[in-house]
């Protein structure tokens, strides 16, 4: 690991925190991510069915993930853009493989830490364990606000919000996959589309 | 040898078979059983929880609770947990909840509660507690992951699975918070329920 890179991620997760980075460990759970790592527009963080699993840092580039449903379709879930952490959560919490698959779509630079070592570290230190804890319960609140975005905002002004939260989005995912993030047919979120 | 209940069993076992891959040392049942309580979970309850002190692992015994936030000034019904879910209490923090989410026993629920918070529990097993919360913390995010993912689902065939998967559900959850929460209207709701019951 680059003294560059350890540099980048203990100071974001200080942003993210406004914790120390040496009390809470972060420059020590920094040291552990492998990288830089060079990925192409078009290159794959990870794909479905993957049973490596790894918890990425972004430093530079954007792309999106996407969730495989339980029904076969694909759904967009989120956008990969600098300064985030981004993993398969199924395969994060239980080691099983990834429900999920990310595809950058500008060069990119990344780190990563197998989810197994992540945890690992975390088991090892305390402070670091709590800051992750408390990331955590703010983190559930963004979830909650997603949820309820996703399940009562006014169509046309969610697709609004979505454009300008993921620039970029209807050129690099399909309309089906937009569709589905939206729950609703592919015929209307084409409707949505034309009349925004 | 003292008998544990056998709800305390059920609850402790689905806790160890969850987090058996990240937390494998969770300590025998019978160390553990002391920690857990059945309680109400009204709303003085759920004040009573912060990040980092009283706040931990819930499960159903019996009938339902309602996960319900306010959006554009209205509450809704967003999930339910269901007999033998296991929720945490991340969801309802005061001191983080700014989509004034509570929850609602529904159906003269029971629930089971392990405090992770309690010091002597912390004291008796310092790693593996750490080890739970960070654990629970984060399936409880995950859980939400869930949610999201049941909106991209054909609205038809999830609300009829649903219906079958929850029989009593149509019982003790209002019909409009029930449409609501599946996304539907309550006339596609009605001709879902038929569906149900007359198959």
């Amino acid at each position: 690991m680059s003294s560059t890179g350890r540099h980048i991620i203990a100071t974001r997760l200080m942003e993210m925190t406004g914790l120390d980075m040496i009390q809470f460990g972060f420059v020590d759970f920094s040291e552990c991510f492998e990288g830089p790592i060079c990925l192409d527009s078009g290159d794959r963080l990870w794909d479905f069915g993957d049973t490596a699993g790894y918890l990425w840092f972004i430093e530079s580039g954007f792309g999106f993930d996407r969730m495989l449903l339980e029904d076969g379709k694909r759904m967009l879930n989120g956008m990969i853009e600098p300064g985030i952490f981004v993993c398969d959560e199924q395969q994060l919490i239980f080691g099983v493989p990834s429900v999920s698959q990310a595809i950058v779509n500008t060069p990119t630079i990344a780190y990563r830490i197998s989810c197994d070592r992540w945890f690992e570290f975390l088991n090892e230190n305390q402070g670091m364990a709590g800051v992750i804890h408390n990331i955590n319960a703010h983190f559930i609140q963004m979830r909650k606000a997603r949820l309820l975005k996703m399940k009562h905002m006014e169509k046309r002004a969610y697709w609004d919000y979505i454009k300008d939260r993921f620039p970029g989005v209807e050129q690099f995912c399909t309309q089906t996959e937009i569709a589905h993030y939206f729950g609703v047919s592919k015929s209307t979120m084409h409707r949505i589309m034309k009349e925004a | 040898m003292t008998q544990l209940p056998d709800t305390h069993l059920a609850f402790l076992n689905k806790l160890r078979q969850l987090t058996a891959r990240r937390c494998p040392d969770m300590p025998e049942n019978a160390r553990l059983f002391n920690y857990v309580q059945k309680v109400t979970i009204d709303a003085s309850f759920c004040a009573s929880l912060t990040v980092n002190g009283d706040s931990g692992i819930f499960f159903v015994l019996n009938g339902m609770v309602g996960t319900y936030h306010e959006f554009e000034g209205k509450e809704r019904l967003s999930h339910v947990y269901d007999r033998r879910d296991i929720f945490y209490s991340n969801e309802v923090l005061p001191e983080l909840n700014k989509q004034n989410t509570t929850w609602k026993a529904l159906g003269g629920s029971e629930v089971l509660f392990f405090n992770l918070g309690d010091k002597n529990l912390q004291a008796a097993f310092p790693k593996w507690s750490r080890e739970i919360q960070m654990f629970i913390s984060l399936y409880s995010t995950y859980q939400y992951q869930g949610y999201i993912n049941a909106m991209g689902l054909d609205r038809k065939a999830y609300s009829i699975q649903w219906l079958r998967n929850h029989p009593n559900a149509l019982s003790v959850i209002p019909r409009s918070d029930l449409a609501d929460m599946l996304g539907i209207s309550k006339t596609s709701l009605k001709s879902f329920i038929k569906t149900v019951l007359y198959e």
